[in-house]
């Protein structure tokens, strides 16, 4: 015996169809995901990205001169990577990766800029008077930086053209340039850059 | 039918509550008040999201709470960018509804103000790279819509300075030449193109320019790099609000479209004065009736289409009431409630205006002279870095960048 439902009940079966096919799609899920996967949800710069950046120049820093050929940790300052892209990107978390990744390597030691402030305000504290003197830091025995870590964030941007379509493509490629320069001689002993290219398509028309 | 067609004009007539409340407090004098009223406000309808963004970075502005006029203004930013997808449900329902439902996207010169703002936020708390992508993005829409932008002088005189900030010198000096041929007298930049193209070692160009500069405009462009600089940027007057303009055609269509009314049409720049004497500071100015106007211009067929289908539309409905009088009256209904969208961003100022003034050396004041506003001193010679940045805002407060020195980023650099 086939099931055809009567004129009204199609109906009501219709409705709660319809009913069921939106809670569902209308409910909110979370999961987990791996920081190393590789997802994209549009074409701008994301994480997945910067993984990607940090992993290549950090085995270029690490695998040329003059870095290869030094087993005596010499001390790099990171002066930071400016941004040169049409997006607001902290350009410090891909310069955090990279030094955490060499100073697990042991290659190479940073000196901390960032905290040269509270630094010199934590010495003027143990000065001042309240610190035992046999537990003070000792003044003036701060390590110089040999090298400076510098670099700069680049991207080219382009839509397709005005015309009638669907979608609307778009086309992003992103340049880090990082180098190395010698604080006594000036000069640039190590450069490398990373590149990454995407296409996206978005739809015009939505719901 | 009917109904269907009047609920969603009953329902979204206005603009959020809490906006027109945050605007009268902001007009009576209490920005700060206002400010708090917008800060309170968890629930914006979808709607209206974009203008309530809009003005709250312009009144977090004004109160001199940049970092909260930056994430209002990204927001903004984040929402032009989603509503570049067309949305089939709303512009098939305001085909026989009205405009009111639409989700407001904003005029393009709003939208570009939007950038202009955070470009001028980002200054204002030393963040000269993100300047400079705001700078980047400002650009873009001058690119989309050259004509409508022709007298957007101050956005691009400010795209030029997030360049100079951020240490792009190429950049900055290719947006003041292109200012400088869009201005009907280019002598405010003359003297900054002029030190630029010096520094750069483009000679020929430099050699042009140094022939319609005076002494005192060549002194101040020699020391450029060496010597401080401020740079001020002032908010005047009440931008124009939207009103609804009206067609009948009888028996019974009504179009309805909106068209600019202004609030404050006359400028009286300020009189600046560096160590007591006015010497050597320029200004650039944009007249924000204007490129309003001119926004809307370029918009204005779309929406004549938009008001004739929709005409269309409403009518071919209403035929297919059988009864008389139940047409009638369903006729005049529809006419008296087509109204056009006259949402707008309220607390624009009337104009824009930045003004360039070289610091001498030992120069202890600076003051601006202003018509309606008296005179506002400036702390005097610039501190660490080239620039030292100030905001007079259209509430006469004013700020100073250097109050946030050390806060985020680094002091703009030596070019």
């Amino acid at each position: 015996m086939k099931f055809r439902p009567a004129g009204k009940n199609r109906l009501v079966l219709i409705t709660l169809l319809g009913i069921v096919i939106l809670m569902y799609g209308c409910s909110a899920t979370t999961r987990e995901i791996s920081p190393d996967a590789n997802i994209h949800y549009d074409e701008a710069y994301d994480f997945t990205d910067k993984k990607a950046i940090v992993n290549d120049l950090v085995k270029s820093l690490l695998g040329k001169p003059p870095l290869v050929a030094r087993y005596d940790r010499p001390v790099i300052i990171v002066y930071g990577v400016r941004n040169r892209t049409s997006e607001h990107i902290d350009t410090s978390g891909i310069t955090d990766d990279i030094r955490r990744e060499i100073l697990q390597s042991g290659k190479a030691r940073f000196v901390n800029k960032v905290q040269r402030g509270n630094i010199i305000r934590e010495m003027a504290y143990q000065y001042g008077g309240n610190v035992d003197p046999a537990t003070r830091v000792e003044k003036a025995r701060q390590i110089g930086a040999e090298y400076m870590l510098t670099g700069t964030l680049r991207s080219i941007e382009k839509h397709e053209p005005k015309q009638w379509r669907t979608h609307k493509k778009t086309l992003m490629y992103y340049s880090l340039t990082l180098e190395l320069t010698d604080l006594k001689t000036g000069l640039v002993e190590w450069t490398d850059s990373a590149e990454i290219a995407r296409e996206s398509s978005k739809p015009i028309i939505g719901w | 039918m009917l109904f269907v067609m009047l609920a969603p004009v009953l329902l979204c007539g206005c603009a959020t509550g809490s906006l027109q409340k945050a605007r009268s407090e902001f007009y009576s004098g209490h920005a700060d008040v206002a400010a708090q009223i917008l800060d309170s406000e968890d629930d914006v309808s979808d709607t209206d999201a974009l203008l309530f963004y809009m003005e709250k970075g312009a009144i977090k502005y004004s109160v001199g709470d940049f970092h909260g006029s930056i994430k209002a203004l990204l927001r903004a930013s984040a929402l032009m960018e989603q509503q570049e997808t067309i949305r089939l449900s709303q512009e098939t329902a305001s085909l026989v509804t009205s405009d009111w439902i639409r989700d407001y996207k904003g005029e393009y010169a709003e939208r570009l103000w939007v950038h202009t703002w955070l470009m001028l936020d980002y200054l204002m708390t030393n963040a000269w790279d993100d300047a400079m992508v705001e700078a980047r993005k400002a650009l873009k829409i001058y690119d989309a819509w050259p004509d409508v932008f022709k007298r957007a002088f101050f956005t691009r005189a400010v795209a030029a300075i997030s360049f100079e900030a951020a240490g792009d010198i190429d950049g900055a000096y290719l947006e003041y030449r292109k200012l400088a041929r869009l201005m009907d007298d280019p002598a405010p930049i003359l003297p900054r193109l002029y030190a630029l193209a010096r520094f750069l070692g483009y000679d020929d160009d430099a050699a042009r320019y140094e022939k319609e500069l005076s002494g005192s405009a060549l002194r101040h462009a020699d020391q450029y790099g060496s010597s401080a600089e401020v740079i001020v940027f002032i908010t005047t007057g009440r931008a124009p609000v939207k009103v609804a303009r009206n067609i009948v055609l009888p028996p019974s269509i009504r179009f309805s479209f909106p068209a600019y009314m202004d609030r404050h049409t006359v400028f009286y720049p300020p009189a600046i004065y560096s160590g007591g004497h006015s010497e050597g500071s320029q200004t650039v100015t944009t007249n924000v009736a204007r490129v309003l106007k001119a926004s809307l211009h370029e918009r204005m067929r779309k929406v004549l289409v938009r008001e004739a289908a929709r005409a269309a539309a409403k009518e071919a409905a209403v035929r297919q009431i059988d009864d008389e009088t139940l047409r009638a009256i369903a006729r005049i209904t529809l006419f008296l409630l087509e109204e056009a969208d006259t949402r707008s961003w309220q607390i624009l100022p009337a104009f824009f205006t930045v003004a360039f003034i070289p610091v001498a050396q030992g120069d202890a004041e600076i003051t601006l002279e202003f018509k309606e506003r008296g005179r506002i001193s400036l702390p005097g010679a610039a501190g660490p870095g080239r620039f030292r940045f100030f905001a007079v805002t259209g509430n006469g407060r004013l700020f100073s960048a250097a109050d946030l020195a050390g806060e985020m980023g680094e002091p703009n650099r030596e070019p």
